[in-house]
């Protein structure tokens, strides 16, 4: 026992010393300074394959991907790592909530959100294409956006309620089951039992269109890919940015929004 | 007409390795109603074996066993059906101790559907009453000396109305002090007629109450008479030597 | 013999220890951790007010806290239906090989019972879980996702139960078995009757520990969509973007019930140890 307490004393020690001690490093300055530092992403998104193109040969050295992005935010804030690659509309979430984070300048990628779907699955594809140019057309896309960057990149997040959203309970054409992630704020969040978001409200138009109830499954993002292809969901709506390496898995739909990878790091670590 | 006609039997156990250990070679011998036989001989000769293999405890390589007039060796024999007439003491008691005195007795007969619960319990009742153990009905077992384990294992096996007792060295496991109560119980059964079969080292006890004793040595009955003649004047030089050593004569 | 077993694998969650050395370390342990707090100003007003405030945030706000108790039904569910399966599993898969090693002619049943459990053994649950979920009930849509988990951990935990069991049957003195066949019950009796009820007497501990195992283990249920107690942390997280309270309060919820479960088979054994010396 004696040995044990000595144990994590030392340890204890030793954590908090490199706590309070470390040096700070050179401060980074651009996108290209990344590419010799400790990155972080979220698994499967496509944030991991910039960083991984960032780092090249020792992405196996620098690259950690997390299954959330809170965990990898965490991450940053306690050191371990410089940088996450990441949406820029989570991004920009945790720096009205989190102190101490800036968005470097630089844009990573620019990219497009499609929905996507199990290969050869033509006959939703276009169903949905067709659902999706409507409502962009009505303008109802673009006011669903609105009204959610207004709320979270302000202070009203809890004003929308998923009470709100019509899932078309009891619709005659049966479930289109959605599968998402819901930790992507603004894009999809699990309120209570329920869930919001603009790809969640987006869904519910389409489902409304194709006479379905809309049937959300909540799963991890790396998991999402191989439930749209066992056919456990309809398709995936989670801010998925299209790429060529997923095209040859599956079917994406028409783009429905556009959206930047930027690397989040911490304020005091970053100078322009 | 015997109760129990055991006719040429023999048992070869098979060790993991292969061989072969034959411990019975050939026994003849018979039991009829009310006889107690008790069995002698030095460890490992088979004596312990003989007694399992009559209600099948070991299944008998060889010869056949006929209780009241069924050989209950065959495959046809219901062996459940004959265990039920034939009841067994074990050296270590073998109660069970998740279940009380009185379950102890009852379970098998409930069971098997020969009694009610309420005829059981008078019948468990009655036993206890006959091994002097009446105010155990509701104990537990681990709560029991060795001694009255035995006396309730004795009222366990006469709970299902055998025709015969097979007693495999019942004093073996006691303390000394213990042996008397269980030996002044097994000697009011044989008073009242029981049919018996007693693997024993207690060679005062058997020589009191058998009616006929076997000596069995290397697998065969090497010796066989009344307890004065096989006690008092043994014929065969591996009897003598057998009794001189634990009668310390 | 019977002791014995009872003892010796008896689980350090359930043993009993006198106040002593340790007790005192823990305390010191304790104290350390305190000054550590304090050193960082964690006692100062404004901390606390900041704890407070965060508080609100991730439990009280929106009655988010009832996301927690979600969670908890869930894993409480899945928890409580896989340990029926894995019971029920455990029993019969035991029965078979004990039966088979007591001579009953069944050497196919045997093979499979011991294929069984080597596979469910020798792979990871999670990856257990991934395999139900994805491939063996791939177009099941229909069907309630916590039912496939169940399924699951159930499926997997039955492998370990059976193992216990057989540990406890053949910790039973053969002479039990052969008093119950002497007065004339047959082997599925004296099983049913006297064998297993002494066997599941002394694997009470283990099989306890198999299943708060188990409540831990469904925490990567999430993995397959279901919003058990960690997952709902996690949807907390993704709200409030606060990193440690939500996960620390599932913790200790799960510390909770794992500490209750404890206490229960604590009483449990004195209950079933009745009549022993």
């Amino acid at each position: 026992m004696k040995k044990f307490f000595a144990f994590f004393t030392v340890l204890f020690l030793f954590a908090f010393c490199a706590c309070a001690f470390a040096d700070e490093e050179a401060k980074l300055k651009s996108v290209n300074d990344l590419k010799t530092q400790k990155l972080a992403a979220q698994r499967g998104t496509t944030g991991q394959y910039i960083a991984e193109d960032l780092l090249g040969d020792n992405k196996n050295l620098l690259l950690t991907t997390y299954e959330k992005y809170v965990d990898a935010v965490a991450a940053l804030r306690q050191r371990k790592i410089r940088a996450v690659i990441m949406d820029e509309m989570p991004a920009r979430r945790f720096l009205n909530e989190v102190e101490g984070l800036a968005i470097m300048d630089e844009v990573l990628s620019e990219e497009s959100y499609a929905i996507g779907f199990r290969k050869g699955n033509t006959e939703l594809v276009e169903a949905v294409n067709k659902a999706l140019a409507e409502i962009k057309a009505d303008g109802s896309l673009d006011k669903i956006i609105g009204k959610y960057f207004e709320a979270f990149l302000g202070d009203g997040s809890s004003s929308i309620k998923p009470e709100d959203i019509d899932f078309n309970k009891g619709a005659k054409g049966g479930t289109l089951v959605v599968g998402t992630e819901a930790g992507f704020a603004p894009y999809e969040l699990k309120v209570g039992s329920s869930f919001i978001g603009i790809d969640i409200e987006m869904c519910a138009l389409i489902a409304k269109k194709l006479d379905k109830e809309l049937v959300i499954e909540n799963m991890n993002f790396d998991a999402l890919p191989m439930a749209v292809s066992t056919n456990k969901v309809d398709m995936i709506c989670a801010g998925m940015t299209v790429t060529e390496e997923r095209k040859e898995n599956m079917d994406f739909s028409d783009n429905y929004v556009n959206a930047k990878q930027i690397a989040l790091v911490r304020a005091g670590d970053y100078e322009k | 007409m015997p109760v129990i006609e055991v006719k040429n039997l023999h048992k070869t156990f098979i060790r993991q390795d292969g061989t072969k250990i034959e411990v019975l070679r050939g026994i003849n011998t018979s039991i009829v109603k009310g006889e107690k036989i008790a069995v002698i001989g030095p460890s490992g000769s088979g004596k312990s074996t003989f007694l399992r293999c009559l209600n099948r405890m070991e299944e008998p390589t060889g010869g056949e066993i006929i209780f009241n007039g069924e050989d209950i060796t065959k495959p046809s024999c219901d062996i459940n059906l004959v265990r039920r007439k034939m009841g067994m003491v074990f050296q270590h008691f073998y109660l069970f101790p998740h279940l009380t005195v009185r379950k102890n007795l009852t379970l098998s007969p409930v069971r098997l559907k020969i009694m009610t619960q309420d005829e059981a319990d008078a019948k468990a009742q009655e036993l206890l009453a006959r091994v002097g153990l009446a105010d155990k009905i509701d104990e537990w077992p681990d709560r029991l000396s060795g001694g009255q384990k035995q006396r309730v294992a004795i009222a366990r096996a006469m709970a299902m109305n055998p025709e015969v007792l097979l007693f495999d060295e019942p004093t073996s496991a006691l303390d000394p002090e213990m042996i008397g109560e269980v030996l002044d119980v097994m000697k009011e059964l044989a008073d009242s007629g029981m049919t018996m079969y007693l693997v024993t080292h207690e060679m005062g006890f058997a020589h009191k109450i058998a009616d006929r004793v076997l000596f069995i040595d290397g697998g065969v009955i090497s010796e066989e008479g009344t307890p004065q003649e096989v006690f008092d004047n043994p014929q065969q030089p591996r009897t003598k030597e057998f009794l001189s050593k634990v009668l310390h004569r | 013999m019977r002791n014995n077993f009872f003892n010796k694998h008896d689980a350090c969650l359930t043993s009993r220890q006198g106040a002593g050395r340790g007790d005192i370390v823990l305390g010191l342990f304790g104290l350390f951790l305190l000054y550590l707090l304090y050193s960082s100003g964690f006692f100062t007003a404004a901390a606390w007010q900041d704890f407070n405030r965060r508080f609100y945030q991730n439990f009280i706000k929106d009655q988010r806290y009832m996301m927690l108790v979600d969670g908890l039904k869930a894993t409480l569910f899945m928890t409580s239906g896989a340990t029926l399966i894995g019971l029920t599993v455990g029993l019969i898969l035991s029965v078979i090989r004990v039966a088979y090693k007591g001579g009953a002619k069944i050497p196919l049943l045997n093979k499979l019972a011991n294929t069984y459990i080597t596979v469910l053994r020798g792979t990871p649950a999670m990856v257990q879980l991934l395999i139900w979920n994805f491939t063996i009930f791939a177009s099941a849509r229909n069907l309630n996702t916590q039912y496939i988990a169940i399924l699951a951990f159930g499926l997997n935990s039955g492998a370990y139960v059976a193992e216990i069991f057989r540990g406890g049957i053949e910790s039973i003195d053969p002479g039990q078995m052969e008093a119950s066949r002497s007065l004339g019950l047959s082997y599925g009796d004296s099983m049913r009757f006297v064998v297993l009820p002494q066997a599941l007497r002394n694997v009470i501990p283990m099989l306890f520990n198999e299943f708060i195992a188990m409540l831990k283990e469904t925490s990567v249920a999430g993995y397959i969509g279901i919003d058990d107690l960690t997952r709902a942390g996690q949807n907390i997280q993704a709200l409030t973007l606060e990193h440690s309270q939500p996960l620390i309060m599932v913790a200790i919820i799960y510390l909770v019930i794992v500490l209750f479960l404890t206490h229960v088979v604590r009483k449990l054994e004195e209950w079933l140890s009745r009549g022993r010396r």
